[in-house]
């Protein structure tokens, strides 16, 4: 530091600036001249209105868009001024939302304006991990990636380029681009998410989901099974206002089970604690409840169960609610209670669960018992109960007919083909993978492709649908169970947010397993920091998407995302990104991305619309309210036309169309006497019994008494949870309402709110522990038992400590810690006040821009007396993919639990 | 030379002009060709002791690439010091910096202006200093009265009160002495600022 005087500088100043006035530096080319200036009279007026900035209504430009806040997916209207978003308010037109949004709509200003975003293609310039960066232009990152690329599948390796997403609702653009370079390798985080709750629903009803949709709207009675719309709930939003109104105008119930009092259980008519992972034996004992009281609806049963009503009854009698009362510590009556009057108020009634039931070892049969209550009472696709709508983009197997086609423009690529044994990549696989996939039936050697997207041992996370197994594939790397070339994460938060995150970050951070990581991000975070380069992505309100997905109104629509503002900085929209590479990459990719601007682009994807573009813009959403609602799908008749040309299978009844004299897809299935659409399963009944179960379970070598390898609903206890003695507990984790997992941290609108994540235990917990709010506790996690991931290893996963907040209502066995706290990259907002890496713990005073707004506004930190930004969880939860499936089974780990402050008696007298 | 208690306006345009790019993009041969300035060189060398035998060496790749590094750290990167005006003024501001950004967009319809779009910045946020700074340095040097309004109230507005504790980060926070001189710079450039003779009042 200089002892420069005032005097002495503002001499030197004053130097400087004469020097600088007889240059050439008279302008800094920051700025330029407006191609038309403003008249005198409107720069007067313009001059006055310096300081009037706050929002006008009669001056702003209502501009409707879909957020992008979280997977749900609402339709919005942003409000523009001055170039900027200033407000996001809610689209009356969206029949999903019904005009509602939640503080995350919001949100997405702060993601778009945070002044720590990622903004410019970025290169690290130090080793990888060390936070050393330059700015590069677009075409030296394109050039270098590109290049990249190019080589690997000249090599005739394209599939060592692996594409992993977080959040990709481009609608199939990322597929077209890896598609078009030829690899199968478009990995996602599904497992992390939902695919132990989309599993029992794809078995069920054969549809690919993005979630069941409940006619809450009109439902008299719910069973809600750790279900949590009132926060985090995949369309949860559409679901709240539905079932408050519900509740308020019609009385209709709402019953919750849950091992935390989480907001949904909050506004609950009965909240019911329960032991984690038993939803399934008050499922089952429900069932038994139904059948035994003669209150099942036998006719549907018969008409669309694949699971006969006796062997069905026969095989739950062992579950009665006095058993469901001590694996769940739900009173027997309360359930017995319960059942009935679900039954009674069918087919008004209908069942909701997510994670809460489904993230267990045991989940996917927890699923299928909940689901099977639908089906027992006859409330599938009824008026209040359980319906499936018309599925997005319209062009799945179920749904309402002769809506308008709305697909991308094409040519569509040809996908990269199966590694059936004989081929090039098949020789790349191990030798016991091999003679796995040998043994697979044809109808799996042609899904097959490799073990980082259809891992072998998990053939019902592929079986359906592309599901993946996200949290296992650094392990895999790492094993060497593929060779990468390219890792492109994009939105992918994996370094934070998966289980073990820390084997994530190892393995990203070695260049022998990986040797080049391209990130596509809107910022900075864990993820980009172990990069080699970062590509600067457009947030929601900066891009084009089309939308269409499930419908709560059971009214099919779409809905189109548009930029309310073009991107700051040098941010572009991922889908230039990948035209530009493709383009780049050449050798006949690019003719797939033959677009220049993306509002053309979508403009054609959308040209069936029986709305002009114009008129679609302007409102954002479309639906045909002449339309029937989507009740009873099912029993929508099978046109003559497509009859004339089909067969009717004599032993199942199917009806198969056929092509060229052969049998082709299923279109519906023959039931007294009547052609009638179904499911779209195999049966074109309801799942319920299903030998894909024990079937996937002999192929990969789960035992048979293993409650995974069973063919209909059943319920077993999670390995881990026999015999817990009395010292172990259950840290089990959720999101709060304002925050989309770890994605939000650093919107300053979401953070004010919700911005650390202490560890919720109940009253009779703490008084065990010795502890208070405030205190702290340390968690140490071990390794779950059965046939998962690295089982039974004595060593432990993990240990952190945090802050208890004691909460009256939660189960006495069980953690509950919020997961999307506690990050270290992501910004200042993000980091809670905390200093970022680089500057080491030097405290926030030399880590934080001095006395900014930025630092001044993160009033939680720690410095400032606060909580601060929480605890990384993530890497001490065991990788723990459940069998078959491979879901992250987030909500079984054992744990042990001591207390570090206050100390215990021992420690202050120091022994 | 009689020296006042601070620099005017007319005084600071040149210097700011001279600032702007600085925050705006990476040390090439150009910008590094205007620290080599002997005005500029010496008020640079008076901040920061180490400033002079590093101005001393040739810009070299490595050094360009050091540069670069350090360019990162400081203004792209979370982390670093946020040469936006958002980041930093106070207040009961909507969304990080609506009303900021509205009264610069407003300012530069006055003064028949608007953001260049160029590499390596692309789209500048409106509350980014090297804007702020290029838009004051061009009004206070107009012959046009209301220009000169504006570039005083963007003087006093826009960077009176957040570049002292700015200037004051970016002079800890850097490692390089030109960083460290520009910080030293920027926060005397505007301590004991006096109040603007001409700021904007509500009865305008």
């Amino acid at each position: 530091m200089s002892n420069l005087s005032r005097r002495e500088f503002l001499s030197l100043a004053l130097t400087a600036s004469a020097a600088l006035s007889a240059t050439a530096i008279a302008s800094s080319g920051l700025s330029c001249a407006r191609p038309t200036p403003l008249s005198e009279e409107d720069r007067r007026l313009a001059f006055d209105s310096l300081t009037d900035t706050r929002l006008d209504y009669r001056r702003a430009r209502a501009v409707p868009t879909i957020c992008f806040g979280c997977t749900t997916h609402c339709g919005v209207i942003g409000w523009v001024q001055d170039e900027r978003v200033r407000l996001i308010e809610g689209n009356p037109l969206d029949p999903n939302s019904q005009g509602t949004i939640c503080s995350k709509a919001n949100g997405l200003i702060s993601a778009t304006y945070y002044p720590e975003r990622l903004l410019y293609p970025m290169r690290r310039v130090g080793p990888r991990g060390s936070g050393k960066w330059k700015r590069i232009s677009w075409d030296e990152a394109l050039d270098e990636i590109s290049g990249r690329m190019r080589a690997l599948r000249d090599a005739g390796t394209p599939e060592q380029f692996v594409f992993h997403y977080g959040r990709d609702k481009t609608k199939g653009f990322s597929k077209r681009f890896t598609d078009a370079f030829g690899t199968p390798n478009r990995l996602n985080r599904r497992s992390i998410c939902s695919s132990n709750r989309r599993a029992p629903l794809m078995s069920f009803y054969g549809r690919d989901f993005e979630w069941e949709s409940q006619d809450v709207e009109n439902t008299q009675f719910v069973l809600n099974f750790g279900g949590n719309p009132m926060e985090a709930y995949q369309g949860g939003l559409f679901m709240r206002k539905r079932m408050m109104d519900a509740k308020v105008d019609r009385g209709a119930k709402l019953i919750t089970f849950e091992v935390r009092p989480s907001a949904t259980a909050s506004v609950s008519d009965e909240y019911h604690k329960v032991n984690p992972a038993s939803d399934g034996a008050i499922a089952l004992a429900m069932a038994n409840v139904i059948v035994e009281e003669g209150l099942a609806d036998r006719a549907f049963w018969d008409r669309w169960s694949t699971w006969p009503f006796d062997e069905m009854r026969q095989s739950i009698t062992r579950y009665t609610p006095e058993f469901a009362e001590r694996e769940s510590g739900v009173a027997a009556a309360d359930i017995r209670r319960l059942a009935i009057a679900f039954a009674k108020a069918a087919p008004a009634c209908c069942t909701m669960s997510n994670r809460g039931s489904a993230k267990h070892y045991n989940g996917v049969q927890a699923d299928r018992a909940i689901r099977m209550l639908d089906v027992l009472v006859g409330n599938v696709g009824r008026p209040g109960g359980f319906c499936l709508s018309t599925l997005r983009m319209w062009q799945d197997r179920y749904g309402q007919e002769g809506l308008p086609v709305i697909s991308p423009p094409g040519p569509e690529p040809s996908k990269p083909l199966p590694w059936k044994p004989g081929t090039r990549e098949f020789e790349t696989l191990s030798a016991e993978v091999q003679e796995r996939v040998r043994a697979f039936p044809s109808m799996w050697q042609e899904k097959y492709f490799g073990e980082l997207a259809t891992p072998s041992e998990f053939p019902l996370s592929w079986h359906w649908y592309a599901m993946r197994v996200g949290q296992l594939v650094p392990a895999y790397i790492k094993e060497g169970r593929h060779k990468v070339g390219l890792y492109m994460s994009y939105t992918l938060g994996a370094a934070y947010g998966f289980p073990e995150a820390n084997l994530t970050r190892e393995v990203l951070a070695d260049e022998s397993l990986i040797p080049f990581h391209v990130v596509i991000d809107i910022s900075y975070g864990e993820q980009a920091a172990l990069a080699d380069i970062v590509l600067p992505d457009a947030t929601a309100l900066e891009r084009w998407d089309a939308h269409s997905t499930n419908s709560y109104g059971l009214q099919p629509y779409t809905g189109i995302r548009q930029p309310l503002v073009e991107p700051m900085g040098e941010a572009r929209p991922a889908q230039i990104i990948w035209r530009d590479l493709a383009r780049r990459i050449g050798g006949g990719m690019e003719k797939h991305f033959d677009f220049e601007d993306l509002e053309d682009f979508y403009r054609e994807w959308y040209a069936e619309l029986p709305i002009e573009w114009e008129q679609f813009k302007r409102e954002g959403i479309w639906k045909d309210e002449t339309r029937p609602l989507d009740y009873a799908l099912y029993d929508r008749p099978v046109p003559d036309a497509e009859l004339a040309n089909a067969e009717i299978d004599a032993d199942t009844q199917v009806i198969y169309a056929l092509v060229d004299g052969k049998r082709s897809n299923a279109i519906g299935i023959q039931l007294d006497g009547v052609a009638v659409r179904g499911f779209p399963t195999p049966t074109r009944k309801i799942g319920v019994k299903d030998e894909i179960f024990p079937f996937a379970a002999r192929h990969v070598g789960l035992s048979m008494d293993d409650m995974n390898a069973s063919n209909v609903p059943s319920y077993g206890k999670v390995p881990e949870h026999v015999d817990l003695d009395d010292n172990a507990y259950i840290l089990t984790t959720f999101k709060w309402n304002v925050h989309t997992q770890g994605r939000s941290a650093n919107w300053k609108h979401a953070a004010e709110i919700v911005h650390t994540n202490h560890a919720l235990i109940a009253p009779e917990t703490a008084a065990r522990l010795g502890v208070k709010t405030g205190d702290e506790i340390e968690i140490t996690t071990l390794r779950p038992k059965g046939a998962v991931y690295r089982a039974g290893e004595s060593e432990p996963v993990g240990v952190l400590r945090n802050k208890v907040r004691v909460v009256p209502g939660m189960h006495s066995r069980v953690i509950a810690c919020a997961h999307h706290s506690g990050h270290w990259e992501h910004g200042t907002v993000a980091r809670g006040g905390e200093p970022s890496p680089s500057d080491g713990r030097a405290g926030m005073t030399q880590g934080l821009p001095g006395q900014a707004e930025l630092a001044r506004s993160v009033w939680w930190s720690k410095e400032r007396g606060g909580p601060g930004g929480g605890v990384a969880i993530n890497d001490v939860y065991p990788i723990n993919a459940q069998p078959l499936v491979g879901g992250q089974n987030w909500f079984d780990n054992v744990c042990r639990v001591r207390r570090v402050s206050p100390p215990a008696l021992d420690q202050e007298r120091g022994s | 030379m009689s020296i006042a208690p601070s620099l005017s306006l007319a005084e600071r345009a040149p210097i700011y002009a001279w600032l702007a790019p600085l925050f705006a993009q990476e040390v090439g041969a150009d910008l590094w060709a205007t620290l080599r300035m002997p005005g500029v060189r010496d008020l640079l060398a008076g901040l920061d002791p180490e400033f002079e035998p590093w101005i001393a060496q040739p810009l070299s790749p490595e050094l360009a690439e050091e540069c670069a590094a350090e360019f990162a750290r400081l203004f792209l990167l979370p982390g670093g010091v946020p040469p936006f005006a958002s980041a930093w003024i106070d207040g009961n501001r909507e969304q990080l910096g609506a009303e900021l950004s509205a009264t610069v967009l407003r300012s530069c319809e006055v003064l028949g202006r608007e953001p260049r779009r160029a590499e390596p910045w692309g789209k500048l946020a409106l509350d980014h200093l090297g804007l702020l700074l290029d838009l004051t340095s061009e009004s206070s040097r107009s012959h046009d009265a209301l220009d000169r309004e504006v570039g005083e109230h963007l003087a006093a507005e826009m960077l009176g009160e957040w570049l002292v504790p700015f200037g004051s980060a970016l002079s800890k926070k850097a490692r390089l002495p030109l960083y460290r001189a520009l910080g030293r710079c920027v926060e005397m450039l505007h301590q004991g600022e006096p109040p603007p003779n001409a700021a904007p009042t509500d009865e305008r």
